[in-house]
C-alpha cells in the first residue's frame, strides 16, 4: 500500500467564525500502479485532498501515511514524501519562474541536492516521458511555448523528481483537444510503462473514463462512491446526484439499454461501445430474432 | 481557497451610529482631530480628547482590544521617542549616573509625544474600523474632486485604490497557491541563511509578478469593455448623500476641537 488515509478531517480558517470544513472523515488507501479519478462538485474537497497526499496540507484530526510514513513527520521524511508523491497544481504553468525550459525542470530535482549529469539525465528523461523534444526546447523560454508545451513542461518539472505517485489537478483544463489527448496519452504511458501510480481530479469524465480505473466521487467533504469507473458510470442516476454526469458513451449505452436494446452499461469508450452494438447486431442476425428482453 | 475570507484592512463590520456615518465626515473628523491634538499644550486637555474620543469608540461598539491593538505596530515609536526625550532635554535632573541624566522635563515632554502619538492613532483607528475601505476611497474621491480644477487626478488616484484593496486577497490567494506549487516541487522555505532565504523569494515573486501583469491587461479589457474612460461624466452606483446628522457630528466635533484649544486649562 503506497498512500492510507485514515480518518481525515481538515478545514480552511479554522478557529475563526469564516471556518470551512473541507474534509471530513476520509479514509481511503492508493495502492502501487493504481490509476484513480477524483471527481466532484467544486468546493467538495478534492484539490484539499490532493494537497493532504503530499504533505503540503496536514490533516487536523487523522492520518495520511506515505509508504508507511506519516506525513506530520518533520525534516527530511517530509522532504522524501514530497519526492514520492508529486503534485500537479491546477494550471500548473502559473509557477513558472524560470529563464529556461531545462532549468524550470530542473529546479526540483536541484532542490533534492541533484546536480550535473545526473541532473541532465533525470531533466531529459522527463521531458521525453512528456513527448518534448530535449535539444530543440531546453534553452527556450519556458514562456514562449505554446499552452500544451507549457502544460508538458509543467508536468515534467514534476516528473523529473522521479515521484513513484503523480497527482494532478485538472491536467487538461483550458487545453485545446489535440493538447488533450497528447496529456492523456503521456500520463497513460507513464502508468503502463513506468508503473507510475496515477490520481487524477477532473471534471472531464470523458478524459478519466480513458485513462482510469478507479473512480473517487466525493460530496461536501466526504467519499460518496470508490470504486470501479465502470460501475459508477453505468449508474448514471446514482452519480448524477453528486452533480457528475458520466460520459457520453454511458449515456448512450444506458440510453439504448432503456430502449430494449441490450448492450453492456459498462462501456467505457466509443470503440468498446461500437464493439458491443456490433456484436449484439450480429447475434441477432444469427438468432434471427428480436432482442425485445420480457 | 485561503484568500476568500480574508478581512482586508482593520474594518469592523458593525452596525453602529459610526459605522452609518458618512465616510467624508469622518475622514473630516480625523483631519480637525489631529490638528487638534497638535494645537493643545496642556494635560486636561489631551484628557478632554481622550475621553471624547473613548465615548466615540463606544459609540461604534468597537471591543477595547480592537483599538490598542492598532497601537502595537508604533510600540516601538512610542519607546524609542521616550528614551530620547528622557535623556536629551535639559532642565532639572531627577537622576543622574555618569553621562546619563534624566530630567524632569524630559520625563513631561516624553509623556506628553507619547500620548499625542497614541491619540492620533486611536483617532485614525476610529475611522479605519469603522469604514469599510470602498467607502473610505469614496470618501476620498469626493473630497479631493474640488483639487481636480488644478489636474489633481482625483478619481484616477481613487479607482487606483479601489482596484489595489480589490486585488490583496486575489493576490494572496495566488501566493498561496504558488508558494505550495514550489513546496511540491521540494523548495525549502524555511531553512538556510539569510542570503539563502532572500534567494528563495524569487520562485515565488516572479511568478506572482507575471500573472499580476496578466492579470492588469485582463482587467484593462474588461474595464474597457464596459466603457470605462475615465471619471468624467461617470454616475455612482452609491452617491455620498449627507445627512442632519452628519453634519451634527461634524459640527460638534468641531466644537469640541475648538473648545478644548480655547479653555483656559490651569495644567
Amino acid at each position: 500500500m503506497l498512500i492510507e488515509l485514515r480518518d481525515v478531517f481538515f478545514s480552511y480558517l479554522s478557529h475563526t467564525p469564516f471556518q470551512v470544513q473541507a474534509l471530513e472523515g476520509i479514509s481511503l488507501s492508493i495502492h502501487r500502479g493504481e490509476s484513480i479519478g477524483i471527481v466532484g462538485r467544486t468546493g467538495c474537497g478534492k484539490s484539499t485532498l490532493a494537497q493532504h497526499l503530499n504533505g503540503l496540507l496536514l490533516p487536523e484530526a487523522g492520518q495520511v501515511l506515505v509508504n508507511g510514513i506519516d506525513t506530520r513527520t518533520r525534516g527530511a521524511a517530509s522532504k522524501d514524501i514530497r519526492k514520492k508523491v508529486g503534485l500537479v497544481f491546477q494550471y500548473p504553468e502559473d509557477q513558472f519562474f524560470e529563464e529556461s525550459v531545462f532549468k524550470e525542470i530542473a529546479f526540483a530535482p536541484r532542490n533534492m541536492g541533484i546536480e550535473g549529469k545526473e541532473l541532465e539525465e533525470k531533466v531529459q528523461w522527463a521531458m521525453e516521458m512528456v513527448g518534448l523534444d530535449f535539444t530543440g526546447l531546453k534553452d527556450k523560454s519556458p514562456f514562449e511555448l505554446s499552452g500544451g508545451q507549457m502544460r508538458r513542461v509543467a508536468i515534467a518539472s514534476i516528473l523529473s523528481m522521479q515521484p513513484e505517485v503523480l497527482v494532478l489537478d485538472e491536467p487538461t483544463a483550458g487545453l485545446d483537444p489535440q493538447g488533450k489527448r497528447l496529456i492523456l496519452g503521456k500520463l497513460q504511458e507513464l502508468r503502463e510503462k513506468h508503473g507510475l501510480t496515477l490520481v487524477i481530479i477532473s471534471h472531464s469524465m470523458e478524459d478519466l473514463a480513458r485513462i482510469v480505473e478507479r473512480i473517487i466521487i466525493m460530496d461536501r467533504g466526504k467519499i460518496a462512491f470508490d470504486g470501479s469507473i465502470r460501475q459508477a458510470f453505468s449508474q448514471g442516476d446514482f452519480i448524477k446526484q453528486f452533480g457528475i454526469l458520466p460520459p457520453v458513451v454511458s449515456q448512450v449505452a444506458s440510453l439504448l439499454r432503456s430502449r430494449g436494446f441490450p448492450v453492456n452499461p459498462e462501456v467505457l469508450t466509443p470503440a468498446e461501445l461500437a464493439e458491443e452494438i456490433r456484436v449484439k447486431v450480429m447475434e441477432k442476425k444469427e438468432r434471427g430474432s428480436c432482442w425485445v428482453e420480457a | 481557497m485561503l484568500g476568500r475570507s480574508v478581512v482586508i484592512g482593520q474594518y469592523v463590520p458593525l452596525d453602529s451610529p459610526i459605522h452609518r456615518l458618512d465616510p467624508r465626515v469622518k475622514i473630516l473628523f480625523v483631519g480637525i482631530t489631529i490638528v487638534g491634538l497638535f494645537l493643545v499644550e496642556q494635560w486636561l486637555a489631551f484628557l478632554a480628547l481622550g475621553v471624547f474620543l473613548l465615548v466615540l469608540m463606544f459609540q461604534a461598539h468597537l471591543p477595547f482590544g480592537y483599538v490598542l491593538r492598532s497601537l502595537k505596530p508604533i510600540l516601538f515609536l512610542l519607546l524609542f521617542t521616550l528614551v530620547l526625550h528622557l535623556f536629551f532635554t535639559p532642565g532639572h535632573y531627577l537622576l543622574e549616573y555618569g553621562p546619563i541624566r534624566i530630567s524632569l522635563e524630559g520625563l513631561e515632554r516624553g509623556l506628553f509625544i507619547i500620548v499625542r502619538l497614541c491619540l492620533l492613532i486611536v483617532a485614525t483607528a476610529l475611522l479605519t474600523l469603522t469604514t469599510s475601505p470602498v467607502e473610505l476611497t469614496d470618501g476620498m474621491e469626493y473630497l479631493l474632486n474640488p483639487f481636480k480644477r488644478w489636474g489633481f487626478p482625483a478619481h484616477e488616484l481613487a479607482m487606483m485604490m479601489t482596484i489595489a484593496i480589490r486585488f490583496i486577497p486575489t493576490l494572496l490567494q495566488e501566493a498561496d497557491r504558488i508558494l505550495k506549487a514550489q513546496k511540491a516541487r521540494g523548495m525549502d522555505f524555511e531553512s538556510g541563511g539569510l542570503l539563502q532565504r532572500a534567494r528563495n523569494l524569487i520562485p515565488l515573486l516572479v511568478p506572482l509578478f507575471i500573472n499580476s501583469f496578466k492579470r492588469a491587461e485582463d482587467l484593462a479589457i474588461a474595464m474597457e469593455s464596459r466603457c470605462y474612460r475615465g471619471g468624467v461624466g461617470r454616475t455612482r452606483l452609491r452617491v455620498l448623500t449627507m445627512r442632519t446628522g452628519d453634519y451634527v457630528f461634524l459640527l460638534f466635533s468641531l466644537g469640541i476641537v475648538v473648545l478644548v484649544k480655547i479653555l483656559p486649562f490651569p495644567w
